[in-house]
């Protein structure tokens, strides 16, 4: 039997199918398809036949003569034989809501977006667990995602008790909640390390200045692999542009460089706590 | 503040504290009338604490501070002044009298805090007394931006308005700054003064006199346990010990040379100094020399410059205060409901007379 592309004649064979005797009992939906039958061919279509944009065959334009000019066509050209129909190979334009008041919040918070921000979620369904009656959660830190959330959220509280809250009074009143959480948190900070300070604490070293002389201590090690890579890299050449005796001999060492220095290394990098920094 | 005694026009706000003396040497618990009512009554601090609160903070806690004070002073035996802010003068920079201190700016900054506050006495408002719960905390805040209880004097206003942008930005900040507090402490409003006192010291305005002192600005500043408004105790230590070590790298280059200069045939050893120059300078060059400075040498030099303050109202924010009548997780309602508490009267009572500064000096 040929295949049938066809959703639209799905109800006509069946229909077949019964009187015929190949299926002997009605499916289930047969009742509701032949009340509610589709409406729209959803068969892709590279070209445009039904509606005569396009020849079937670009052969038969040929050897016509064009009205307009006076001229014969011998040979179809490429627009004759391309598809005409893009539209159903596109993959259509997802459109949500959320993505607009995200742009919407970050345009005017483009500061934000240089936060950090972790990427790792244990299993991914962290959302799952936010209640966005509230600004603040237990499951993410507060960020313009978090504005956007409770802007949907009292969207939706907003029809449920009939208040008519519009997109802009729950945007609003989204960002404002989040200006004095922000507000609550900076302060928070700052008076945290008053607080340590006045106590007795010294920071000795910004968290950067930290974070660099961590960094620094790999970047040594790795400097001293790339200079003896470098050294290996120029001795093959010149050894190739040289003579071309031992020129399969490469100096190569057997060993990854990476692993012996990072064995050395790692040794006197991992012997200093992470901690330990503070204390100096 | 108390390097310099109050300015007489606020003598009336500090009367009580003139009732601490008992035959010059021994404290008494102030009389705070709307606590003693209390007391005998046995009610409730309207729309704030409970009677039992009231008790523990006020009755007990600060009979308890009388008695360790006097204790302490009769253990020493000290003749203390009268005046409990002449006292807080005395001891604040003195190591050795660090306990005394301790004791008596406890005992101001609780009076202090009992004596910016009134009973609210809206009907409501006693139903928000109460233990809070876990999702009191994550409760989404209120973005209102007039409350119950703001000040009602124009200029009070006007001046708080020119000094925080707006009475919504101040409440914010003063409630923030209280709620941001982990440990003991209090959150002030201050008057502060246009110059610093090394200004006046220099006698740049023609005048030495206290009484001259001009308050420009209004500002909040935390205090930490038993801390004091007072600038110069609160920031720059770390600028004032590198301070230090320059100073003794400068006097120990001149000793060098003075040797070096009197002993023309070098025989003089110069090889200690010489030594300990090289490691302080050693010191001192670590210190990274390619950034701008820190973030505390920037907050010694602008915030902290060592000018008069005066306070105004004084918010306490301690634990202890919250934790019998709204629980742990209550300090953000403590907090609201101690805002509805100001007695905005005693703070106008408190707040000297305000100066407009026509430019700026230093």
């Amino acid at each position: 039997m040929k295949i049938q592309r066809s959703a639209t004649n799905v109800l006509e064979r069946t229909s077949q199918y019964l009187k015929a005797g190949v299926l002997r009992e009605k499916p289930a939906w047969f009742n509701v398809v032949g009340a509610n039958p589709p409406s729209t061919d959803l068969t892709k279509k590279p070209k445009k036949f039904e509606l005569k944009d396009q020849e079937e065959d670009p052969r038969n334009s040929l050897f016509k003569k064009n009205e307009a000019t006076g001229f014969y066509k011998t040979s179809s050209d490429k627009s004759d034989r391309s598809q005409k129909h893009n539209s159903i190979s596109r993959v259509p334009k997802l459109q949500f809501l959320e993505d607009e008041l995200r742009n919407v919040f970050y345009q005017q918070h483009p500061w934000e977006l240089s936060r950090p921000k972790t990427l790792i979620e244990t299993n991914g369904d962290e959302y799952k667990k936010c209640d966005w009656s509230r600004m603040l959660q237990l499951y993410k830190p507060l960020d313009g995602e978090s504005v956007v959330q409770r802007t949907l959220w009292l969207l939706q509280d907003g029809k449920e008790k009939g208040t008519n809250t519009s997109l802009f009074e729950a945007y609003d009143q989204a960002r404002f909640e989040f200006y004095r959480h922000r507000m609550q948190e900076e302060m928070s900070s700052a008076v945290s390390k008053e607080e340590s300070s006045l106590y007795g604490a010294v920071f000795a070293s910004t968290n950067i200045e930290w974070g660099v002389k961590r960094e620094q201590e790999h970047v040594d090690s790795w400097a001293k692999v790339a200079s003896e890579k470098t050294k290996i890299r120029n001795a093959n050449k010149d050894g190739k542009a040289s003579s071309s005796i031992g020129m399969n001999d490469s100096a190569t060492p057997s060993s990854s460089m990476w692993e012996s220095v990072f064995e050395s290394s790692s040794q006197s990098v991992g012997d200093t706590s992470i901690y330990e920094n503070d204390s100096k | 503040m108390y390097r310099l005694t109050s300015i007489s026009k606020n003598r009336g706000v500090f009367n009580s504290i003139l009732n601490y003396q008992r035959r010059s040497i021994s404290y008494t618990l102030p009389a705070i009338p709307a606590l003693d009512n209390l007391k005998i009554s046995k009610g409730e601090y309207k729309g704030l604490l409970s009677n039992k609160a009231v008790n523990e903070l006020w009755f007990e806690r600060g009979g308890k501070i009388v008695e360790d004070l006097n204790k302490l002073l009769e253990r020493k035996s000290i003749t203390a002044p009268a005046d409990l802010n002449e006292l807080i003068t005395l001891t604040f920079n003195k190591p050795d009298l660090q306990d005394i201190y301790t004791q008596a700016s406890s005992l101001h900054n609780l009076q202090f805090a009992f004596e910016s506050i009134r009973p609210n006495e809206d009907p409501e408002a006693q139903a928000s007394v109460k233990v809070c719960d876990v999702d009191d905390l994550l409760k989404a805040p209120s973005i209102a931006e007039s409350f119950p209880n703001e000040p009602t004097d124009p200029e009070l206003i006007d001046w708080i308005t020119s000094s925080f942008g707006s009475i919504s930005e101040f409440r914010t900040l003063l409630l923030n700054s209280a709620n941001s507090i982990k440990g003991d402490g209090m959150v002030w409003l201050v008057a502060q003064a246009a110059y610093s006192e090394s200004t006046l010291k220099r006698n740049y305005l023609g005048s030495n006199n206290q009484q001259e002192f001009k308050y420009s600005n209004l500002a909040v500043m935390n205090t930490y346990n038993a801390g004091i408004v007072d600038d110069s105790l609160r920031s720059g230590q770390i600028t004032k010990l590198k301070q230090q070590k320059e100073a003794k790298i400068a006097s120990l280059r001149k000793k060098i040379e003075e040797k070096k200069s009197s002993a023309a045939d070098g025989a003089v050893s110069t090889l200690e100094e010489e030594g300990m120059l090289s490691t302080l300078e050693s010191d001192a060059a670590n210190q990274n020399d390619f950034t701008l400075g820190t973030l505390e040498e920037a907050e010694a030099a602008t915030l902290f410059s060592d000018r008069k303050l005066l306070p105004l109202l004084a918010i306490d924010a301690s634990m202890r205060n919250y934790l019998i009548d709204y629980g742990i997780f209550g300090k953000q309602q403590y907090l609201e409901n101690l805002w509805n508490c100001i007695d905005w009267d005693v703070v106008l009572q408190r707040a000297p007379t305000r100066f407009k500064k026509s430019f700026e000096m230093d």
